[in-house]
């Protein structure tokens, strides 16, 4: 077994030629025949003869000067353009449309010669919390099968949890790389908007959409970021701010840090289970030096209301291109959610409706914004957990719409505000189901959140624990 | 499930059907009969949950639209062949095409007809 290692041990292996990529990509796939079947991660898989080539060739190709991340297997969420390879966003819609162009956060992972094996599942359009919302059938927990995976980019971390892939690329509008990150036991980093190019990704919210790297561990995450990351001509958007080399943050210590605990995300009928889990985060934390203080983000109750309205408008607005002309199919293809949201949307931006609605939802944005501002003020990061549940049962969610949402809660007003994000493993529920936190940093510190988040996962062993069905799987 | 008691509160509709189906067609979507019904149960639920954000005080808070910070981005206005599609790519994925044209549903109605 290879994929349980980290990018680093693969690397070091790879150069000493002691594996080789072939050997990466035929482990990748034999997983994914063997287990996507029960996980269904996978909306596209790359051909096997094609992909053993590009392996051969990153083999010979391989020397000292190699970046990390030369001939490691990864998955994209459908969301993301890819030339010649069929690009959906998980719905119908686009069923067989093969774009003629890369997105950039693709083209800098194989510029960086690392191997595509295929396109990950996800809630359609990225509309959804627990990946049930597909027309390609939902994503399967790899915790417990009759569970979700999380949502939207569930198919992603369920690949990783599984081993499939030794990293993916999510895309994050309101928690979509973070839910199912903490659902299924992986790390991912929700970035500063703005941080990674937009360029080919298939628009949700375009204010709020933020693409980031999703793994095992926060050491991945770092060398995934330092690939990805940075100002892109084609998206106007993605920000000039110089790229920290976001690994020379890991094993720095983080004595002194002040960390703040936002009173709002552990009172609200959050599951018991995980706020202990989150207190005790918290405890290890202080162990390490770090200063624990509360903080209030009064607004943050009402985060899913705000969110939703700005979320909502924006994708009526996306989503209106697609009118079957240049590519895809007819809009009766559009699944009940894609439909309630677009309705919701245009109805927040009709006239009347507009001022109340969506005009008070941008307005709450600035309120968000300063009550953040004011928070980092007092601290250096903020500790959260990523969902007030734990992993529902298949059904559950996705039969009520309103529930749906308030699984979002603790997630969305980060992409409100813009700032980065890091959920990681923190510990498991009585019947062995995943919890996750996520710490909160300042605009474009990445480095400092996988710093802590390094830290933490130096003394505790959540995040290695592997998924129930990789130990059923031998 | 967070906040599950605030539903119980609501239950006057906000929304009707016939406004339900009048935005849907704005939106270029044609829903069905059971659909809508389906869609103005969930609507009106949302909605209402969605009433919170009118009590907000927000008089004097202005509006954000984007968080990113930097403003007139330019580049230089040349032409880059390599982001450039052909007529056969640009057509590519498109359903119907006629002589290097994308083919169109006819929207305007001739009055003589």
């Amino acid at each position: 077994m290879l994929l349980n290692k980290s990018i680093k041990q693969l690397a070091e292996l790879l150069q000493a030629k002691k594996i080789s990529s072939v050997d990466l990509v035929l482990e990748s796939l034999s997983r994914i025949e063997k287990l996507n079947p029960q996980i269904n991660s996978f909306i596209k898989v790359k051909e096997k003869k094609e992909l053993l080539k590009i392996a051969e060739r990153l083999d010979q190709s391989r020397n000292k000067d190699s970046s990390v991340l030369h001939g490691i297997p990864f998955s994209l969420k459908d969301a993301y353009i890819t030339r010649d390879l069929q690009t959906t966003a998980a719905s119908k819609i686009l069923h067989g449309f093969t774009p003629k162009f890369n997105a950039t956060v693709y083209q800098k992972l194989i510029d960086a010669n690392s191997i595509l094996i295929g396109k990950n599942n996800m809630d359609a359009w990225g509309h959804g919390a627990s990946n049930e919302n597909s027309d390609y059938g939902a994503v399967k927990n790899p915790w417990d099968l009759s569970r979700v995976a999380g949502g939207s980019s569930g198919g992603s971390a369920a690949s990783i949890a599984s081993h499939m892939v030794s990293f993916a690329i999510g895309e994050d509008t309101g928690g979509s790389i973070r839910n199912p990150a903490s659902f299924c036991n992986i790390s991912g980093l929700k970035v500063t908007y703005g941080r990674v190019s937009r360029y080919g990704a298939i628009a949700y919210a375009s204010s709020l959409d933020t693409i980031g790297p999703m793994a095992k561990s926060v050491e991945d995450l770092s060398f995934i970021l330092e690939a990805i990351a940075g100002k892109d001509q084609l998206d106007a958007s993605s920000s000039q701010q110089k790229v920290d080399q976001y690994s020379k943050f890991l094993g720095q210590d983080i004595k002194n840090k002040i960390i703040g605990l936002p009173e709002e995300f552990l009172a609200t009928s959050i599951d018991p289970e995980i706020k202990m889990a989150i207190e005790k985060a918290a405890q290890e934390l202080e162990k390490l030096g770090a200063k624990i203080i509360p903080i209030s983000i009064p607004t943050a109750k009402k985060a899913i209301s705000i969110y939703y309205l700005i979320a909502a408008s924006e994708t009526s607005s996306n989503l209106a291109r697609y009118d079957s002309v240049r590519y895809g199919q007819g809009r009766s293809l559009f699944s009940d959610e894609n439909c309630r949201r677009i309705i919701l949307g245009t109805y927040a931006l009709s006239a009347g409706y507009a001022d109340k609605l969506y005009k008070n939802a941008q307005k709450a944005r600035t309120l968000l914004i300063q009550e953040y501002e004011a928070a980092f003020k007092k601290c250096d990061v903020l500790l959260a957990p990523v969902a007030p549940i734990l992993p529902t049962k298949l059904g559950e969610l996705i039969n009520n719409p309103l529930q749906n949402m308030l699984a979002d809660l603790y997630t969305v007003t980060i992409n409100i505000v813009g700032v980065p994000s890091l959920a990681i493993p923190a510990g498991f529920s009585k019947n062995k189901l995943p919890i996750g936190l996520q710490l909160i940093g300042k605009k474009f510190h990445e480095g400092e959140l996988l710093q802590l988040g390094y830290a933490y996962q130096q003394v505790t062993t959540w995040h290695q624990q592997p998924a129930s069905i990789l130990k059923h799987a031998k | 499930m967070p906040d599950s008691g605030i539903l119980s509160l609501v239950k006057t509709a906000k929304i009707s059907q016939d406004l339900v189906q009048k935005i849907a067609r704005l939106a270029a979507l044609n829903p069905t009969q059971k659909q809508l019904q389906t869609y103005q149960d969930n609507l009106d639920e949302i909605i209402s949950y969605m009433d919170e954000v009118k009590n907000l005080n927000l008089e004097s808070v202005p509006e954000t639209a984007r968080v990113l910070e930097e403003e007139n981005i330019f580049r230089d206005d040349e032409v880059k062949t390599e982001n450039m599609f052909s007529q056969k790519e640009a057509l590519a994925n498109a359903s119907r095409t006629y002589q290097g044209y994308f083919v169109v549903d006819k929207i305007l109605e001739n009055k003589e007809e």
